[in-house]
């Protein structure tokens, strides 16, 4: 079974994580820019990987899926955007889907590649 | 694992090793259109070291040694700064922490081996991280995880399997000892280490695990880094032993054994004195050659031959007696065991068979470095081979102690700061040979080593403009022969 999980913001996501670190089952983490009234987020990438990265969870199991909202353009293009600093994190794009406490992460246009998203989910 | 990717089980290349060699191959072949497999499996050590995709540079060789190389350097900057005014604690409250830096340099190989497997994946190659064996010329049998067997048939292979250390046959050894396999993950602080053999793997690590603060001794059983310049091999291990390596020289292991305390005492023949002589180390470091991995690969099936004593193969611009069998890297006889040789050669090999190139490797004037405490960067022949090819009349030696500019502050020793190019005599006084033992050696004989690609001249580098204040300068102002007697140390910075 997958526990889905989504926040909004870095504060946010750093409460959750801190929650999830104790589990055993791998915490599988999506960055994603933040959806908008519409609810369609403003980064063309996420949107294009999302549909893919869903298809890949139908067929996981036992993981934590946690989805964050990085925030608005403005704030994720900061070069001080506490997603970019974070030694956790060091995130360079989004998306970017990464397994929690591990190296393995698909970046960018990856992420709408579903045999390397597949892959993620491949991991022991 | 399976690849995802449905598979015919035909491929028009498979390439057997998943290392710097075989997976450039592998790429460039994908790239001319062809459709290939990849093979990769790691027998664990007898320590039980495992790693991922990526062969030994990746893992346990050039980048894990290139960061604890590192992590040593900045041990002895640290010390250099308090020179330059950074206020520190005294140098006994600064203490390194093994496990930190075991942890980041293995977090770093880690996503090193994933991007490698996304760089395959994405460019639809199947990857089968299995052990291979072939069946026939024809025919590679690959064992996957949980024993599912795979069949593959292709018109040409690449063995591209690399190589392993070698234990010495002596009791202990493989129960006891560790060696570059299990060094760069090894749980604990190594402690007082002893490092058998004198090759560059032992004497880099014996380098790093000094400057990172453990007692370290090199057994030397005839000279060290055999096969390269002698004269600049000694002054490497004469800086080590300034900076507090012991050296063991002309002695041979006997055995090691595990005390009560844990400790493992090694003993060992002393050929000059002719005695037996003993001591106790935490750890045991074997770094006495390595040895190719093709009989694991049941090369004989195939109708390949190797070289009885080594496992390697002998080929001809990587061509080996089977005609649509090739091999790279460091499988190869007679070649030099170096990644970007690997790279270079299995690049080329692709455009000759997908992309009717006609280019051939040039294995001449490749450069390397030896990442010693101080740098050893050297591009072409040594001393003794130039003296044995050409005669000692027909060859001249251009020398020059010198001094960086960096090591004045702290006053750091600059004895072995050295470097020499070694030229025909006659004109016009073609360059055979760059050495250069200091720091950064590696960054400064790259450039060089292109332009003796280019057929440099003596006269062509000594026209040369330098750039100061640096340590590659040094190279265009080399003006004393050795045959001149002139002495080569160095005058005051700008004269």
């Amino acid at each position: 079974m997958v526990v889905r999980r989504e926040v909004e913001g870095y504060d946010a996501f750093c409460n959750l994580i801190g929650d999830l670190e104790g589990q055993d089952e791998p915490v599988y983490v999506y960055f994603s820019g933040s959806k908008g009234a519409d609810g369609k987020s403003w980064c063309p990438d996420c949107v294009k990987a999302m549909p893919v990265v869903e298809k890949a969870l139908e067929r996981a199991e036992n993981i934590y899926f946690v989805y964050v909202g990085v925030g608005d353009r403005d704030f994720w293009k900061d070069p001080k955007c506490p997603f970019r600093t974070d030694k956790r994190l060091r995130l360079k794009s989004v998306p970017t889907l990464m397994v929690w406490g591990q190296s393995e992460r698909v970046e960018d246009t990856e992420c709408s590649n579903p045999d390397l998203v597949s892959m993620l989910f491949e991991l022991p | 694992m399976p690849p995802v990717l449905p598979s015919t089980g035909h491929y028009d290349l498979v390439v057997v090793g998943g290392g710097s060699g075989g997976l450039a191959c592998a790429k460039e072949s994908v790239q001319c259109g062809a459709k290939v497999a990849v093979l990769d499996y790691v027998t664990p050590s007898p320590r039980g070291s495992v790693w991922g995709l990526g062969g030994t540079c990746v893992n346990v060789g050039c980048i894990p040694k290139k960061l604890m190389h590192q992590a040593s350097l900045l041990g002895e900057a640290i010390i250099d700064a308090k020179a330059y005014g950074w206020m520190l604690p005294e140098a006994v409250a600064i203490k390194h922490d093994w496990q930190v830096l075991r942890e980041a340099v293995q977090n770093h190989i880690k996503s090193v081996n994933w991007v490698t497997r996304v760089q395959l994946r994405d460019k639809k190659i199947d990857y089968y991280n299995g052990h291979g064996q072939f069946l026939d010329p024809h025919t590679v049998k690959v064992v996957v995880k949980g024993g599912k067997e795979h069949i593959l048939t292709a018109s040409h292979f690449v063995i591209a399997v690399g190589g392993r250390p070698r234990y010495p046959d002596i009791p202990g050894a493989l129960e006891y000892g560790i060696t570059s396999d299990d060094i760069f993950s090894l749980e604990n602080a190594p402690g007082k280490t002893l490092v058998v053999g004198a090759g560059y793997i032992g004497l880099e690590c014996a380098g790093f695990l000094k400057g990172l603060g453990y007692d370290a001794t090199v057994m030397v059983r005839s000279v060290p880094l055999r096969g390269f310049d002698q004269q600049m091999a000694e002054i490497v291990t004469d800086e080590m032993m300034s900076k507090g390596v012991n050296f063991l020289r002309k002695c041979i292991p006997l055995s090691v054994e595990k005390k009560e305390d844990g400790k493992l005492l090694v003993s060992w023949t002393n050929i000059t004195e002719q005695c037996t002589q003993t001591d106790t180390f935490d750890t045991v470091l074997f770094a006495v050659g390595r040895r190719a991995l093709t009989k694991e690969l049941c090369v004989e099936s195939a109708g390949v031959k190797t070289v009885p004593e080594t496992g390697k193969i002998p080929a001809e611009n990587e061509q080996t007696n089977v005609k649509h069998i090739f091999a790279v890297g460091d499988v190869l006889h007679a070649k030099p065991e170096l990644t970007p040789v690997a790279i270079q050669a299995g690049k080329l090999l692709a455009q000759r068979l997908f992309n009717n190139s006609n280019e051939q490797m040039d294995y001449e004037n490749v450069a390397t470095t030896v990442f010693t405490p101080l740098e050893y960067g050297t591009v072409g022949i040594s001393e003794d081979v130039a003296v044995m090819r050409y005669g000692e009349d027909k060859v001249d030696v251009f020398h020059a102690f010198y001094k960086p500019t960096e090591f004045s502050v702290p006053q750091r020793d600059v004895k072995n700061c050295y470097a020499k190019v070694i030229c025909k005599r006659e004109d016009p006084q073609k360059v055979l040979g760059m050495h250069f033992v200091g720091p950064q050696a590696g960054e400064v004989i790259q450039g060089f080593a292109t332009a003796v690609k280019c057929g440099l001249t003596m006269k062509q580098l000594q026209s040369t403009v330098g750039i100061h204040p640096t340590v590659a300068e040094e190279f265009t102002r080399i003006l004393i022969t050795k045959r001149s007697g002139v002495d080569p140390n160095p005058q005051s910075c700008c004269s």
